[in-house]
């Protein structure tokens, strides 16, 4: 995934965290800033969900389906 | 543009990376299209996610987080009040209500309300995504 510069304005206490937890982890501010966003925006999320994706979309959307509709308290 | 996305379309953008489901996710995550919920839509989500079929696939935790994520990231509208009837599965109704209401479309892949297209603003995710794309 291509990188880009940006320029943030954030806290001066947020970013001393962000300093804390690079030097705690070796890592750099820019990266522990990515993973903490990918985190709150769920990309993290879909990208462990989808590592054990096995299921065409229709396959996929068939099941979703017979979930919604056999959870629905009407039924 | 402003979409109301049937929950079966984003457990279905869960369970399959390569289907269109799961591009309108990203792209809505991208701020490609408002996607518009109100509770009764993050609620029914969360129970359809703990169906004994998904829950090998998709973690109560991972659930959890996902159903937080729409709570957090979507459009809230409040709940239509008694929606009136139109699908031939009423739990389908307050999804119809809500776009409506919301002057939405309404994607869905579940026949019950793609039966509806003549009449409501609903499009299959394929059709949506080609709306996206051709906006790009």
């Amino acid at each position: 995934m291509a990188k880009v510069r940006t320029t943030l304005t954030i806290d001066d206490v947020v970013l001393r965290a962000v300093k804390v937890r690079g030097a705690r982890t070796g890592k750099g501010d820019s990266h522990v800033i990515e993973e903490a966003l990918r985190r709150d925006l769920g990309l993290d999320l879909l990208d462990r969900l989808w590592q054990a994706d096995d299921l065409s979309e229709a396959e996929a959307m068939e099941l979703a389906v017979e979930a919604q509709h056999e959870t629905r308290p009407s039924h | 543009m402003r979409a109301v996305l049937d929950p079966s379309v984003l457990i279905s953008a869960l369970l399959s990376q390569r289907g269109a489901p799961a591009q309108i996710l990203l792209r809505w995550l991208r701020g490609e299209f408002e996607l518009v919920a109100s509770e009764a839509l993050p609620a029914e989500l969360g129970r359809a996610l703990a169906y004994p079929k998904l829950v090998t696939s998709i973690s109560a935790n991972d659930a959890a987080e996902f159903v937080d994520l729409l709570r957090e990231s979507a459009a809230v509208a409040p709940d239509p009040t008694e929606p009136p009837s139109r699908s031939t599965d009423r739990g389908d109704d307050y999804l119809l209500a809500l776009a409506e209401q919301e002057r939405a479309l309404l994607v869905s892949g579940d026949q019950h309300l793609l039966n509806l297209t003549d009449r409501f603003p609903i499009v299959t995710p394929r059709a949506f995504l080609d709306t996206l794309l051709a906006a790009d």
